[in-house]
């Protein structure tokens, strides 16, 4: 009797049993894994354009701008504009809040961008909100300005904007690369916008240049060219904000210097510096007394790549008798290989996040391709394989793309492509030779 | 003769008393129980139990052997003859009828498996494994309690059999599990960059009985990055209506940043 009693006290307690939190937890969960889709999509509307003189074209090329920079980015793709629910002008940015969310989450949309353009004195400035849509939140309220002229830098600059709104990292439209070009006739230092835009010369001397190297700040362009006396030697181009010319004059001026590179606070230069016929590694700095990292005779080190927080760099050394990739501490200590995949490894660039050193592999067809092999050498995987030559990456300052050169068209153009191996875009045309490509930072 | 007679006819009467008394006890003893099972609303809830069966998720980190789950995984602490209580062609339904008692003990372990952060969880492969589970589910069992039936209200002692029942709860959420992880990862985005991070975020949402969400979901265990939480909870926000869970609650759904 009293047995059955408490099993009915029990039946009868069981409904209660599921107000009781912590119930939910017996329901099973349910895991999500990564989808196939890669890219999120953004409605972007035609700006409102308050800015006088009237310019009836001017929103319409914003808006172009804007959407070219965030294809470029790949990481929010502009929303056709056919598929819009909701407005397709900003009417105005003083609502606080949306009640359209639904009209723009059903046209697909995972974000929207608004914005108002307005200025004065040669200048545009524009003010946008990003909203994510799903959730219904303004992500980001910004404003932006530009010379009238650089409207395509506007956009690419608010594009950038907007990926970060949505990931936390700066999209890079509005970033530029240094290569070398042959386009004049000799191998000048070109820039241009990351997306291939805009190119413009750098330098015009008339003698070789190599390896353009990006100062930290983006205040000049380290590069190598060749003195009167056949010399070698690493000079600095001014934008303005440095000292431009030989920058290492006093710093082992007996040597020939093969090529610089900056640490990442910019204070430090890898310097490439010939002992005796054999190309060394030097830590040098201006002012002061360069120490030796390398010191091995009848080897050649080269190819210098600082990690990001500057404890190690990475170079080729053939000291095993093939060019391979190596890793040591910033003090010259602690030197190992990381590459065995084939005879003949080089061009190595250090990833912004660390994890990555981009190289290429001489492959048994004698054809270069880009892989990624981590600082410890355990992991190793294809970055870009084709059967024409593909070489010298360069890393976005973001970590999401990697540049280089490529003869896949019977001269080296430049290409840029996702870290996933996705998306290859190829920046610049013409029949001359475009190499040695180098990623310059953030701006400002 | 005559005494004796008498005797018996004592006998006869005290028996009968006592018969009567333990009819009226037992009378009363079935009153109360239909009154207790009449108190006992929400013919779901109890239901939810069994759902513990999740003994198919458990199981899933060893996809091989999912669709024979060892009987060990859901602590069934009464020694049962048969220990499958999924995949037995014919579901023996030795257990005594009053196994509705078994909810009060299995809905322990299971969840606990399950709720335990799976940051470590080794190479699973979910949705083979589900859909082998279903797979042997649909030809194996010989679904004796269709879906339905599974979710009526409590019959008492008719219950044929238990297991066979779990068995149509099993399948029902494994089919839903299949359904709600391929229309949520449509439209989960991972950039590259949220890809390969080991990153996981656990949200929580109650949904309704035709798989709407109701409010937002909730971050329970973060990443560590609030914009992988956020493109969680807005995969989760664009995926609404979900399809529809077997029953309508709190749920916990992981998002990974792992293929795999």
């Amino acid at each position: 009797m009293t047995r059955s009693l408490a099993r009915l006290l029990l039946l009868a307690a069981l409904p209660f049993a599921a107000a009781v939190p912590g119930w939910a937890e017996e329901r099973p969960i349910v895991e999500i894994r990564p989808g196939k889709e890669r890219a999120f999509t953004v409605a972007v509307q035609v700006f409102r354009d308050d800015l006088q003189p009237a310019d009836s074209t001017r929103a319409g090329r914003l808006l172009e701008a804007i959407q070219n920079g965030l294809d470029f980015n790949g990481v929010l793709l502009p929303l056709a504009r056919e598929a819009f629910l909701g407005p397709q002008i900003t009417k105005d940015l003083a609502s606080g809040r949306r009640y359209d969310c639904g009209d723009w989450t059903q046209s697909g949309a995972n974000a929207l961008v608004e914005g108002v353009i307005d200025g004065g004195g040669g200048e545009v400035e524009a003010t946008y909100r990003v909203w994510d849509t799903a959730r219904c939140v303004q992500l980001l309220r910004g404003r932006l300005t530009r010379p009238a002229p650089d409207l395509h830098r506007l956009g690419a600059a608010l594009a950038d904007d907007v990926v970060k709104a949505f990931t936390g990292t700066r999209g890079t439209a509005d970033t530029e690369v240094a290569f070398i070009s042959t386009r004049t006739g000799h191998r000048e230092i070109f820039v241009m916008d990351a997306d291939g835009r805009n190119v413009r010369a750098a330098t015009n001397s008339g003698s070789i240049k190599a390896f353009p190297n990006w100062q930290p700040n983006g205040g000049g362009i380290l590069y190598t060219t060749y003195l009167k006396d056949g010399f070698p030697d690493v000079f600095l181009t001014s934008r303005g904000r440095s000292e431009a010319g030989r920058l290492l004059r006093d710093v082992l001026p007996e040597l020939p210097k093969y090529r610089g590179v900056f640490s990442p606070d910019g204070k430090d230069i890898a310097l490439v510096a010939s002992v005796d016929g054999a190309a060394e590694l030097f830590r040098a700095r201006k002012g002061r007394r360069p120490l030796r990292l390398t010191n091995n005779k009848d080897v050649i080190d080269v190819a210098p790549t600082w990690s990001p927080d500057a404890s190690q760099i990475a170079f080729v050394s053939d000291r095993s008798g093939s060019p391979q990739i190596y890793v040591m501490d910033s003090d010259g200590k602690n030197q190992r290989r990381i590459t065995y995949q084939s005879n003949y490894s080089a061009t190595p660039a250090w990833s912004p996040d660390g994890r990555w050193i981009a190289y290429g592999v001489r492959t048994e067809e004698a054809q270069f391709d880009l892989y990624l092999i981590d600082p410890k050498g355990e992991v190793n995987v294809p970055l870009v394989v084709h059967r024409r030559n593909d070489q010298y990456p360069s890393w976005s300052p973001d970590g999401r793309k990697v540049i280089f050169s490529s003869d896949r068209r019977g001269h080296d153009d430049l290409y840029v492509i996702d870290v996933n191996s996705q998306r290859l875009q190829r920046l610049t045309e013409g029949q001359k030779d475009n190499t040695s490509p180098a990623w310059g930072p953030f701006p400002d | 003769m005559l005494r004796a007679s008498g005797w018996l006819a004592e006998q006869h009467a005290a028996d009968q008393r006592r018969f009567t008394q333990l009819l009226f006890a037992s009378f009363l003893a079935h009153a109360l129980a239909v009154v207790g099972l009449s108190i006992a609303p929400t013919p779901d809830a109890p239901r939810l139990p069994e759902v513990l069966s999740v003994d198919l998720v458990a199981s899933l980190p060893t996809p091989g052997a999912l669709p024979r789950p060892k009987a060990p995984a859901p602590p069934k602490p009464e020694p049962k003859p048969e220990p499958k209580p999924v995949t037995p062609p014919a579901p023996p339904p030795p257990p005594a009828p009053k196994e509705i008692v078994l909810p009060k003990q299995a809905p322990k372990a299971i969840p606990k498996q399950r709720v335990a952060p799976p940051p470590k969880p080794a190479p699973i492969d979910y949705e083979d494994a589900l859909s082998q589970l279903r797979n042997e589910l649909g030809e194996k069992a010989p679904a004796p309690v269709a879906p339905q039936a599974a979710q009526a209200p409590p019959a008492p002692a008719a219950e044929p059999s238990p297991d066979a029942g779990q068995a149509a709860i099993d399948r029902e959420i494994a089919a839903w599990l299949l359904d709600v992880k391929r229309h949520v990862e449509r439209r989960y985005i991972t950039p590259p960059e949220f890809q390969r991070r080991g990153f996981s975020t656990g949200l929580q949402i109650v949904l309704t009985s035709t798989g709407e969400l109701v409010g937002m979901p909730s971050v329970v265990r973060s990443s560590g990055d609030p914009f992988f939480d956020d493109n969680a909870v807005r995969a989760l926000m664009m995926s609404a209506p979900i399809p529809a869970p077997p029953q309508a609650g709190s749920y916990t759904f992981v998002f990974y940043s792992e293929d795999r």
